[in-house]
């Protein structure tokens, strides 16, 4: 080599970088969220010796904390699916709905086909339409939830929800419980509708979703969360969906069309629910608007 | 999903945004991987030595994300300044990140075929070979010729990725071309005088 030039080097595959920029997220999102999560224990335990609440009170939320997490590897932006992991999703999630017994047997039998899928390291959102309802089902590597809705109905929005349960790798099989679901039907602004919902799944670990519809031409939306994190939303087809783990709900939505980002606030009105049910009971409820 | 938006954003930009957005510094990934990976390819002379270190280089980066402004536009010279520092103290930095290079590693899906086992055998090769006429230069010199003249970065962004002055890189990629020339020079009149 007597001209200096460089030394062969071959490309990596567009497969390895993705493989490994997906894996790069995962490691950052869950250090993060470990970072994020000390520092509102820290705040917290200054908080409450402050008003002398006893040390063993402390010790006993931070012990539940260490729980075995079954959202490792969330983020809070989408990220690209792995090789099947949509296929394996779906596959899951109609497979769960198959299994579910109760007053909506016919959910069993409907032709599910995904209409928007969000990924966030190894798990898998997906809204579902069927024929005549709509299922969202959440599935990460141990657990898979899924809830159907009936569709609107006249003027009143009827909200019938199916909970089919928490299916895990041992077979055990968890309740699922919808503590809230919440409308936001603004007047105004990009996001036209929104429901939220508050969930427990993987031994009791509570997670939200939001899922809604936007306007035309919104290419990105970001949700402003009460607990001050955002979370980026995937949005496609004038639909959007976002979930992250915890209970925390969302204030605000920052949505952009074209190049114009706007804010909007959004407040969920509860809807009503039975008292918890368990795995592949159905309940429902009604709300009018 | 705004996978769009991010490929609009500068290097700045998303290095700014990716303390609170791990995709962001995904998309840094994607843009520079391949980068950072032949620096360390070059700088080790190990394929495989160098897709670790790449992986190192990103999360090291990540850990020092808030300590660090880039002075312009692009990410790539403060990364391979952390390259550098990485393929140097590279036991120490694959200590530091063992675990998380290790679930990054496992959770690659790709399986390579014996076509392209042996065509990796072949780069290995192909490489070490080149590197053997620079072997014989200082660390210094090395570094400038792998960073200025492999790969592309200005004498200015050289000297920031190194923390050295601008005149330093200059006089050093000098006496790396006059020390391989002095060197090549005894085959060159070989063959020019039968």
């Amino acid at each position: 080599m007597n001209d200096l030039s460089a030394p062969p080097v071959p490309e990596l595959s567009n497969a390895s970088v993705a493989a490994h920029r997906n894996g790069l997220v995962r490691e950052i999102a869950t250090a993060h969220r470990r970072h994020v999560s000390r520092g509102l224990a820290l705040r917290g335990g200054g908080a409450l010796a402050a008003v002398g609440v006893s040390t063993a009170a402390v010790l006993v939320v931070f012990v539940g904390s260490r729980a075995p997490n079954a959202f490792a590897g969330w983020s809070a932006t989408p990220t690209r699916p792995a090789s099947g992991q949509t296929a394996s999703a779906l596959s899951r999630c109609t497979a769960r709905a198959a299994r579910s017994r109760g007053a909506q047997s016919d959910m069993a039998a409907e032709r599910w086909r995904p209409v928007l899928t969000d990924t966030r390291g190894p798990f898998t959102a997906m809204i579902l339409h069927g024929a005549g309802a709509t299922a969202t089902c959440l599935t990460g590597p141990s657990f898979t939830t899924i809830t159907a809705n009936a569709a609107q109905a006249g003027g009143s929005y009827h909200v019938s929800s199916i909970l089919v349960g928490v299916a895990s790798p041992a077979g055990r099989s968890d309740v699922l419980q919808m503590s809230v679901m919440g409308l936001s039907r603004p007047s105004s602004g990009p996001v036209r509708q929104a429901s939220q919902m508050h969930l427990t799944a993987g031994g009791g670990q509570p997670f939200t979703l939001v899922q809604g519809q936007v306007q035309a031409g919104v290419t990105a939306a970001t949700l402003v969360l009460s607990d001050g994190s955002d979370v980026q939303a995937t949005v496609a087809d004038g639909s959007f969906v976002a979930w992250w783990p915890g209970s925390a709900h969302a204030t605000a939505a920052r949505v952009t069309s074209g190049s114009a980002t706007t804010t909007q606030q959004l407040t969920f009105t509860p809807v009503p629910l039975p008292k918890a049910p368990s795995p592949t009971t159905s309940t429902s409820s009604s709300s009018s608007r | 999903m705004g996978m769009e938006a991010y490929c609009a954003r500068d290097d700045a930009e998303l290095w700014r945004a990716a303390g609170a957005d791990p995709e962001a510094f995904g998309e840094l990934y994607e843009r520079h991987a391949q980068a950072v990976f032949a620096f360390c390819a070059r700088r080790t002379g190990d394929l495989a030595l160098a897709e670790d270190l790449t992986s190192v280089v990103f999360l090291e980066a990540w850990r020092r994300r808030r300590s660090v402004r880039l002075s312009g536009d692009s990410a790539l010279p403060w990364l391979l300044g952390t390259a550098n520092n990485v393929v140097r103290n590279q036991r120490r930095s694959l200590r530091r990140h063992r675990a998380a290079v290790l679930r990054m590693s496992t959770n690659e899906t790709s399986v390579g075929g014996e076509e392209e086992v042996i065509a990796r055998v072949d780069a290995q090769r192909a490489l070490s070979a080149a590197l053997s006429a620079v072997d014989r230069l200082p660390q210094g010199q090395r570094d400038v010729v792998n960073l200025v003249l492999w790969s592309g970065l200005s004498y200015e962004d050289a000297a920031q990725a190194l923390g050295v002055p601008v005149g330093t890189v200059r006089s050093r990629i000098a006496r790396a071309r006059a020390a391989l020339g002095t060197s090549l020079a005894p085959a060159t009149v070989t063959k020019e005088s039968p």
